[in-house]
């Protein structure tokens, strides 16, 4: 616990990294960040409109539910992805700088959080292009992503450890997060299903999307939703102390 | 009070990605030595074995011996990398390592960049690294360079940036793997004097060479090892004739 409040404490170093990570690594291209926002809208227009044809859905409620739903699952799939190699990744940071590995996560994180605020003006663009209704509900938006970050924390950190020591990990989250995306609801809504299935309620990525995704559409999300979030936060820090309080100390020889 | 004491500190870590290596030794039922199995069948290196000893302010102290001695191991382990297998090792003071003094250097980013960024990784706050990025950009006599994206830099100029970086911080306890230097010949007196007060700012120094002649000039101990195992600490003449008798 003490590596990550001293990591969180040095949040002026890590939220210099990650922003200079994005600026270096747009810095010869004309559009710049631009580009994290124009690839997302494209890609998430052109499969709008092959799925809404695919579902019979109606554009105007499809698209937004879409944009969104792709736009969180992209910075869920992102984080959990980069997070299986980091550690691998920064080793020379770990074995000659003894550099807080918190603070590797959270440089990583950070990175994520800024490419998502690039896409949440897609977000933005498309909720103001439909004319969905936004009323104040949408701060329980902001209160879900704050609890999918306090989620992704603990257990970006945790595949970073299990994934310097097993060296599969990294290819079998790929893969289950290629999974995920199509038994997810994220290109399909739970009505197109006949009934509530076990599909998606034994999902917690579901329930960590929903409480983002159904606030910015002018619906709420319902409390069971947050209730199971906030038991797998709590879940997943418990595991996250438990596994870097036995094995944290042995990482600078795995990597 | 800056200090280390460390008391029968032992060593040892797993070696991954040896499988090969293993199956053919339990083919070939070659016996190792240093090398222990544990259940798993994983190697294990024993780097440390029972070492004891205590440093104190003043103290600068060499590390000497064979390649694989345990010389780098001791180093990391101090610096707090390594956890001791058993023993118990305890260190006051901020630790600088010198181990790697170009970590994480950004070729896209300019050379100020990599500066604070350098200043970051080394645990420098945003105040501190402001205070003495002027101080920094002289010393490399960069001038314009320092401007420009790193990938341009030749490799005296890189060397040159990291090496300014790294002097500029105060270290209670300074760990060297080697002397770093910037290898530059008409940089080179510029840089001694400027390492040389690096050191001099070290309540305690530890350095590991395999040059008698740097350990002389900047020691007043020395300590031998062999493999993993402490075989005398003394005074730097005393261990430099041990360690020819025994070669």
């Amino acid at each position: 616990m003490s590596l990550i409040l001293d990591a969180v404490k040095k949040y002026d170093a890590w939220l210099y990294l990650s922003l200079a990570d994005i600026r270096l690594r747009y810095r010869r291209s004309a559009l710049g960040p631009l580009w994290i926002t124009i690839s997302m809208a494209i890609f998430s227009i052109s499969i709008g409109l092959v799925y809404s044809q695919l579902f019979n859905a109606k554009m105007d409620t499809y698209l937004p539910y879409l944009t969104v739903s792709v736009i969180v699952w992209t910075f869920i799939a992102a984080s959990l992805n980069e997070s299986t190699s980091l550690y691998c990744d920064n080793a020379p940071y770990i074995k000659d700088l003894n550099f807080n590995v918190f603070s590797i996560t959270f440089r990583a994180l950070s990175r994520q959080v800024i490419i998502l605020a690039h896409n949440s003006i897609v977000i933005l663009g498309v909720l103001i292009f439909f004319q969905v209704p936004v009323s104040w509900t949408i701060i329980y938006s902001a209160a879900g992503i704050f609890l999918l970050i306090l989620m992704l924390v603990p257990v970006a950190a945790c595949l970073s450890l299990i994934g310097a020591r097993f060296r599969d990990i990294g290819q079998l989250i790929a893969n289950i997060l290629q999974v995920l995306f199509f038994l997810t609801p994220i290109t399909w809504e739970t009505t197109f299903l006949q009934e509530k299935s076990w599909i998606y309620i034994y999902n917690p990525l579901y329930h960590f999307i929903d409480v983002v995704r159904a606030p910015l559409l002018g619906k709420s999300s319902s409390p069971s939703s947050w209730l199971i979030c906030c038991t797998v936060v709590i879940a997943a820090w418990v595991c996250q102390e438990y596994m870097f309080n036995r094995k944290r100390a042995r990482l600078a020889f795995w990597i | 009070m800056i200090s280390i004491k460390a008391k029968n500190v032992t060593l040892e870590y797993p070696v991954f990605g040896m499988t090969q290596q293993s199956i053919k030794k339990r083919v070939l039922n070659v016996a190792t030595g240093g090398l222990i199995s544990n259940s798993a069948g994983i190697p294990i290196v024993r780097a440390l074995r029972d070492l004891s000893f205590e440093l104190k302010s003043g103290d600068r102290l060499g590390l000497v011996g064979h390649n694989g001695a345990g010389k780098s191991s001791l180093l990391r382990t101090i610096a707090g990398i390594y956890p001791p297998t058993s023993g118990q090792l305890t260190v006051h003071g901020r630790i600088v390592t010198t181990l790697n003094i170009a970590v994480g250097l950004e070729p896209e980013a300019t050379g100020f960049e990599n500066i604070i960024m350098r200043g970051i990784l080394f645990g420098l706050s945003r105040a501190e690294i402001e205070a003495r990025i002027d101080d920094i950009a002289e010393f490399t006599e960069l001038g314009d360079y320092l401007n420009m994206p790193v990938r341009v830099y030749s490799s005296g100029m890189m060397t040159r940036l990291a090496f300014g970086v790294v002097t500029s911080l105060n270290a209670d306890i300074l760990l060297m793997d080697e002397v770093i230097g910037t290898g530059d010949a008409n940089f080179i007196r510029k840089a001694e004097v400027r390492l040389t007060n690096f050191m001099n700012r070290a309540k305690v120094l530890i350095i590991a060479s395999h040059n008698e002649d740097i350990i002389q000039k900047l020691c007043n101990k020395a300590m031998l090892l062999s493999h993993g195992e402490l075989r005398a600490i003394g005074t730097v003449s005393d261990i430099f004739l041990q360690y020819e008798n025994e070669r």
